[in-house]
């Protein structure tokens, strides 16, 4: 079956410290079962797009023991650090298990240590050899790292779709201005199951809508 | 702690078609009489930094032809695409009159086709060979330029510090909001007092870097 093959799904920073069940982010957040709606929601997308020709994309954000990449001294980037957060080979680091049975299925692109997961990693060079033009976002988080990427991929000339009941935000009205007012200005915005519907995709599972 | 030496003042779109009275863009914008203040503001802070040893950059934005950077016609960005806006060229992609006086203190650095002051300007080479590493941001608009660049510069390792009062959302809640929890995830938000005061005397600090554990914007710790 050949279709879409001019789309990537990226997956931004779907790692334990942000989905895992007892992840830091699940205390500083408001509304934190809003990660579990978000992950499942991820996951039946991910599982709808195996019959496709969709490109899936793991793009964790790591640092090495100490966080020697950090420099800055305010702003997430020092809070990561401070809370010895995303380290590589801590279980924090890793990727969620519910994608580990998918391994053979994504492409896993390191290198990154900040918000743009086209910065340090080879993303653009992939998304060009392959032909793809169109970008979906999922992951984590709305403000931070899915916004710095869909403005990169904007500036890059892709078409930057944001799945808005796939990325997770610090609170629901922020992701309600987001994707109201903001992702607007550059992407489109749409959730996972009218994207599935809209390109005739059989959905395997419904996705909820969080709040 | 780094004195002004190390500082640059980014002036991000001080051009007509963001700042003239007539600009057809002024009715995506809430309250236009805020831009002509910003703009009084931004030229006093402009008047006292050119005293000091401070770098000054001038970066406009700047369409191609017929805007083909612009593929999402929506919002503030069909206004510009609809009315040929910023591109090239044009009188009103020009630099307002009033930045005319203050030129020979600052360098102008066009290029940028986008949000991001980063790209194509050749800033970053700028500011690495004069070993910049602090940037405080003005202009125009706060959700589009100044969040782009922002979060561009952090990236890139610069300590970057927005003015509050030097830079304009399309509405006050969305400049409200960006001041109040998305800058502080990557900045140090502060008003242009703060700035001025910094430059009357030339060893003092703009910010500290406490924003750590000051900011209320920074409640998760979510990349």
């Amino acid at each position: 079956m050949s279709q879409l093959s001019n789309t990537a799904i990226l997956l931004i920073g779907l790692q334990n410290d942000h989905f895992g069940p007892n992840c830091a982010l699940r205390s500083s957040i408001e509304s934190p079962e809003r990660i579990d709606l978000v992950k499942s929601n991820i996951l039946s997308f991910i599982q709808s797009l195996l019959e496709t020709d969709v490109s899936i994309v793991n793009l964790p954000i790591l640092f090495r023991e100490g966080h020697p990449e950090i420099t800055q001294e305010i702003g997430i980037l020092a809070a990561i650090k401070q809370n010895g957060l995303f380290v590589e080979g801590t279980t924090g680091g890793c990727v969620i298990e519910e994608l580990l049975p998918l391994e053979n299925e994504m492409m896993t692109l390191p290198g990154r240590t900040g918000f743009n997961t086209f910065v340090d990693t080879q993303l653009n060079e992939y998304l060009t050899e392959n032909n793809i033009r169109q970008i979906l976002l999922a992951g984590a988080s709305t403000a931070v790292c899915i916004d710095s990427t869909a403005r990169s991929g904007y500036e890059l000339g892709f078409d930057v779709v944001v799945l808005k009941d796939c990325t997770i935000s610090r609170t629901p009205a922020e992701q309600d201005m987001y994707c109201q007012s903001i992702f607007p200005i550059y992407a489109s915005v749409t959730n996972s199951g009218e994207w599935l519907q809209s390109h005739g995709i059989k959905s395997t599972t419904g996705s909820t809508e969080h709040a | 702690m780094k004195t002004l030496k190390h500082t640059a003042l980014l002036l991000i779109g001080m051009q007509n078609d963001y700042f003239s009275k007539r600009s057809p863009l002024a009715k995506d914008f809430e309250d236009p009489s805020r831009i002509q203040k910003i703009k009084r503001r931004i030229l006093w802070i402009i008047s006292h930094a050119s005293r000091s040893n401070i770098f000054i950059a001038n970066l406009p934005i700047l369409f191609q032809t017929g805007h083909p950077e612009i593929a999402r016609e929506l919002g503030i960005l069909a206004s510009i695409k609809k009315h040929n806006l910023f591109q090239k060229g044009t009188s009103g992609s020009g630099v307002i009159p009033e930045l005319g006086p203050w030129q020979k203190y600052m360098t102008t650095m066009p290029g940028q086709t986008g949000f991001n002051a980063f790209v194509d300007t050749g800033l970053h080479e700028h500011l690495s060979r004069t070993r910049t590493r602090q940037l405080v941001l003005a202009g125009s608009s706060t959700a589009t330029c100044i969040d782009s660049t922002a979060r561009s510069a952090y990236e890139l390792g610069y300590e970057v510090i927005i003015l509050d009062d030097c830079t304009v959302g399309r509405t006050i809640d969305e400049q409200d909001l960006y001041c109040q929890s998305i800058f502080p995830l990557y900045s140090t938000v502060i008003n242009s007092k703060i700035l001025l005061a910094a430059l009357a005397n030339e060893n003092q600090v703009i910010a500290g870097h406490d924003m750590v554990k000051h900011s209320p914007g920074i409640t998760a710790i979510a990349c």
